[in-house]
């Protein structure tokens, strides 16, 4: 409340940043933490900074019930409705703000578990981003332009980066490999150029901004796990072809994650002698 | 007079001073031969006369670069390491001044100590020098700030700073890749102490990864591209040695003749020094 009062009058839902209680479980919740950080405690604030659409989070969102009904709350059919309103909040001139308190979950720590997750937010995204994008031209004008590229780089890239990641590094290794001059008619020289810069410097600048992200936090025993960002790209684009097979066959399935699964408990369950919630 | 034409004033002052230096001095005869050989790969360059792997592989990589892009927009004939070396001067000089005005200085005094400064013999020596020393003097005058912040809050921002500024004096001069390098050790004193408690090591990492992971990526791309092999990673080490050369030419033999050992002494004295300074 205290934060709706310090915001301007068309704040209609503030964004609390999410983290995990269980990072140091395994290499996959060191890894979901190191990819929290840079979304909530790098990205986010930014992008509210630039009145780009959030795509919120599904925990920890607190609105103004007034809005939520002009808006007709959260869309049902789609698997991350969160994402959704994130967008028709700020098509319909309202803002989300970012709050400076901090909610603990569980990080799925099964690699079966995660991809089911994961699967179902890439599905999610892949529905805003259609959802959204049957009308460009309405979605340009109702969150300028800086918000229209923002939507197609952090809900269409995502789900691109995912599903096309895989088949630049098997190009990649099969030209490494094999040293084949087979590709050539397909990169020219400009497009070489332009690809062997995104393989350098998009790599290196990913490395680096997750090497950032739990210095926040404190979180620096999980820096070195940055260098092996690659294998979590692997389970993302596994999920992201997974999330397009069930759109599909199967657009409204709600793939349900597993919770209170980890070892560890939180600090709130901690206190009360229960075990995870 | 506000801050705004000061600002303007102290940067085109700076800049015109230096190119009629240069051009005072290059009529004299007097060229440096660092501006002269960079300004032929710029000019191969941007001809398309030399070959991709060169490219990628020249180093100082920033100077280079710049170089490059500016030989390509500008009229031929153009002396574009003498124009970047005199623009960067005058950047860093209208950096001085609002860094002294944000610290409460009155106008005029911090012109006059802006251009007491940029037109230092030491500043105009640096700057006629070519664009690599310029880079190289910018770039250590932001890492000193870089990490002055980083020693006050160290957060992300702040590691980020001083990751990006250590990479730019690497590939600026092959005195900033020497001074990257020595520097690396000492790096954990400027963090923060309760962040050094949890884990020192890992916040260098992240100091040094952007460096680290360039020289990697050059050294790669010079691999890939035919006509330059591994050259990359010699480069920096005979610039320094030419660099070093050159010095001692101007300089003289320094103290014991080897500049490594001069180092060594200097630092020696200066942790020696200080604390009974400092008292």
């Amino acid at each position: 409340v205290a934060t709706f009062n310090r915001s301007s009058a068309n704040t209609a839902c503030l964004q609390c940043r999410l983290s995990y209680f269980n990072a140091d479980e395994n290499w996959l919740t060191r890894m979901f933490t190191l990819d929290y950080a840079l979304w909530f405690d790098q990205m986010l604030p930014g992008l509210e900074r630039l009145n780009v659409p959030i795509p919120l989070g599904g925990t920890s969102n607190h609105f103004k019930i007034e809005v939520l009904r002009k808006l007709y709350a959260w869309d049902p059919f789609n698997v991350t409705e969160d994402a959704d309103l994130g967008i028709r909040l700020t098509q319909n001139g309202y803002r989300v703000g970012v709050v400076d308190s901090t909610t603990f979950e569980e990080a799925t720590c099964q690699s079966g578990n995660w991809i089911r997750q994961r699967s179902r937010w890439m599905k999610g995204y892949m529905q805003t981003f259609l959802v959204h994008t049957r009308s460009p031209l309405h979605l340009l004008q109702t969150t300028g332009m800086l918000g229209f590229l923002g939507f197609f780089f952090f809900i269409g890239g995502t789900v691109a980066a995912g599903l096309f990641n895989p088949v630049f590094w098997i190009l990649y290794a099969i030209w490494l490999v094999a040293t084949t001059n087979g590709f050539d008619p397909a990169f020219p020289q400009p497009l070489l150029f332009l690809s062997l810069f995104n393989l350098l410097a998009g790599n290196g600048a990913f490395i680096f901004l997750l090497m950032l992200a739990p210095i926040r936090r404190g979180f620096l025993g999980l820096i070195p796990y940055s260098f092996t960002v690659v294998a979590y790209w692997f389970l993302i684009s596994v999920a992201a072809y997974r999330g397009l097979w069930q759109l599909l066959r199967n657009p409204f399935y709600w793939e349900k994650t597993q919770h209170g699964v980890s070892k560890h408990q939180s600090q709130a369950s901690f206190l009360l002698g229960r075990a995870p919630l | 007079m506000t801050q705004k034409a000061a600002t303007a004033f102290v940067a085109t002052s700076t800049f015109f001073v230096v190119l009629s230096l240069s051009w005072f001095i290059s009529d004299a005869g007097l060229l440096s031969d660092d501006a002269v050989s960079l300004w032929a790969n710029a000019i191969a360059a941007g001809d398309g006369d030399m070959p991709v792997g060169r490219v990628v592989a020249a180093y100082p990589t920033i100077p280079f670069l710049a170089t490059a892009l500016l030989e390509l927009v500008s009229p031929t004939g153009t002396p574009t390491p003498v124009l970047l070396a005199a623009g960067l001067l005058g950047a860093v000089a209208a950096i001085w001044l609002n860094l002294f005005r944000r610290l409460g200085l009155a106008l005029p005094l911090t012109i006059m100590l802006v251009l007491l400064i940029a037109l230092h013999p030491a500043m105009l020596r640096a700057a006629i020098a070519g664009p690599a020393e310029m880079f190289f003097a910018a770039f250590l005058f932001l890492l000193v700030g870089a990490l002055y912040d980083l020693r006050a809050r160290s957060a992300a921002p702040e590691v980020m700073a001083v990751a990006l500024t250590l990479l730019g004096l690497a590939f600026s001069h092959p005195m900033g890749a020497a001074f990257a390098c020595a520097a690396t050790p000492l790096l954990v004193f400027t963090v923060r102490p309760e962040l050094v408690a949890k884990s020192a090591f890992n916040v260098v990492i992240a100091l040094v990864f952007p460096t680290v992971f360039c020289v990697f990526a050059f050294s790669y791309m010079s691999w890939v591209f035919p006509g330059s092999g591994w050259s990359f990673l010699v480069a920096p080490a005979e610039g320094i040695a030419n660099w070093s050369a050159s010095m001692s030419r101007t300089l003289g033999s320094g103290l014991t003749g080897l500049s490594p050992l001069d180092a060594g002494v200097v630092t020696f004295l200066a942790i020696f020094c200080a604390p009974h300074y400092f008292q």
